[in-house]
């Protein structure tokens, strides 16, 4: 799987680019209309799968409030999904709320994983 | 032309640094730097350690990491150490490498990260051991308790953080950026070249460290205090004399004459008891005079009593007589680093009120009025 440090990469050059991000955002909001995970509660970030030992670290480096956040919101989802119903629009999470606060952790441990295997590998 | 320019400018931004240097034979360079009043006497208690710990590892410029595995392929070693005065970096490499480490010493100072996930990850698990390491040891928890009750706040504070308040990495970070300032900051150069030092210097981090000084908090000297701590182990009796710093040359005349931890091998009237001997720790504004004697519990209860009537029964002849061996005693403790400057005091010394700890088996050791 690509690492998190190229797709931030790929969306950052996206973004810099007016005409290719006027293409690029309606079809990402219409991805995350149809995703469907604020009206279960969830951020983007919940989604990022943590079963990787990099992910782990991420998570495991995350502030005691947002860990705590994070588990109400799969609970919350777990809830939501075993009695088949979605949050009301006004309970679902807002598109502001919909905040990055795992990428930073995981960038920064990637940088280390990426420097860590750059260094095992050198040749001097 | 430019760079001619910075690099002036800068070195006049690290003039209030304090720099030794002495050239040395051989292949090697000890670069050290000392941070006076930043160690376990200032701040909250175990601040300082936690501080010290932070060293070297991730900076705004390098990864912890990337100076570990660049420092071994230099060859080159570092460690870095909490005293109740300073905090002291050591880095030992070779003479060519000079700037590589110098540049690595002053960003540690000027330049490190904080990162609260090294706070949880490295920093509390290595304070956590060397404090454990440390305390394996009776004699070190007595010393430390000495120190307690003979100077309460300051130099009384633990030398290692002991997890007894919960100290946050903000509170390190504002700690390290108070107290690495540039008065507070001597750098010691073994074997390295004075004016290609000095340039060094000034083109690296250290140009970047806050100008201003940092002053110790006023010491008090506590006297008549006794403290008696269970423990598994080997037992241990420890008498102590907070000692002002004009009276250091008294106390290590008295020291040499009654035999001292520093002349191990010289027979001394201390020699004769079993796990006896004495020190006087020194710092800036105070120092600690110690008879300590260890080992087992029945064994320390005889000495300790014997060791006091040594010290009481010191005559004036007997300090004269060691005047060279205090002489001998102050050059084997004085380092490069740390010069010691003390003069030999022959002048008679009453050992008065002390404090007292009994560490171990404290059914078996005998109580301060005993003695």
């Amino acid at each position: 799987m690509a690492s998190l440090t190229s797709v931030v990469k790929t969306a950052d050059f996206i973004l810099s680019r007016p005409t290719l991000s006027k293409i690029v955002n309606p079809v990402a909001k219409a991805f995350v209309a149809y995703a469907g995970y604020r009206e279960m509660g969830l951020k983007f970030n919940d989604l990022i799968a943590e079963e990787s030992v990099v992910n782990q670290k991420a998570i495991s480096r995350l502030p005691d409030n947002e860990i705590y956040a994070r588990n109400y919101r799969f609970i919350t989802a777990h809830q939501l999904a075993l009695s088949h119903q979605l949050l009301p629009t006004n309970k679902a999470i807002q598109p502001e709320e919909d905040n990055h606060y795992l990428i930073p952790y995981i960038l920064e441990a990637e940088k280390e994983a990426f420097e860590k295997a750059e260094l095992d590998n050198i040749d001097v | 032309m430019l760079s001619r320019v910075s690099a002036r400018s800068l070195s006049t931004a690290t003039k209030s640094i304090k720099v030794a240097a002495r050239d040395a034979p051989g292949a090697l360079t000890t670069l050290s730097v000392v941070v006076n009043n930043a160690g376990s006497k200032t701040g909250k208690s175990g601040v300082a350690h936690l501080a010290a710990k932070f060293n070297f590892l991730n900076t705004g410029s390098k990864s912890a990491l990337r100076f570990t595995r660049e420092s071994e392929l230099l060859g080159g070693v570092f460690s870095t150490n909490v005293t109740r005065d300073a905090i002291v970096l050591n880095t030992q490499f070779l003479k060519e490498d000079l700037p590589y480490y110098v540049e690595a010493l002053g960003s540690v100072l000027t330049n490190t990260s904080f990162r609260p996930h090294e706070f949880t990850e490295v920093v509390l698990p290595a304070a956590k051991a060397e404090y454990e390491a440390a305390h394996a040891s009776n004699a070190f928890t007595a010393v430390e308790s000495l120190h307690e009750l003979s100077f309460r706040k300051g130099l009384g504070n633990p030398l290692y953080y002991d997890g007894t308040t919960k100290i946050s990495v903000d509170e390190v970070a504002q700690f390290a950026s108070d107290a690495y300032k540039q008065s507070n900051v001597s750098i010691f150069a073994s074997g390295a070249n004075p004016e290609d030092l000095d340039t060094f210097i000034g083109e690296s981090s250290f140009a970047y460290l806050a100008s201003g000084s940092t002053s110790a908090a006023p010491v008090e000297l506590f006297k008549g205090k006794e403290s008696r701590i269970r423990a598994a182990g080997e037992s241990g009796a420890f008498i102590g004399v907070p000692v002002k710093t004009s009276e250091f040359g008294k106390y290590e005349t008295l020291s040499a004459a009654i035999g001292s931890s520093v002349l191990a091998g010289a027979p001394s009237p201390l020699s004769k008891i079993a796990g006896a001997s004495s020190f006087l720790y020194k710092y800036q504004d105070a120092g600690l005079f110690v008879v300590s004697v260890t080992g087992s519990a029945a064994e320390v209860a005889q000495g300790i009593k014997q060791a006091k009537k040594v010290v009481d029964s010191v005559s004036t002849t007997d300090l004269t007589n060691a005047t060279k061996a205090t002489q001998l005693s102050v050059a084997l403790q004085s380092t490069f680093e740390s010069p010691l400057d003390i003069k030999a005091d022959a002048s008679p010394v009453k050992l008065g009120e002390f404090n007292y700890v009994a560490i171990g088996d404290v059914d078996v050791l005998p109580y301060a009025n005993e003695l």
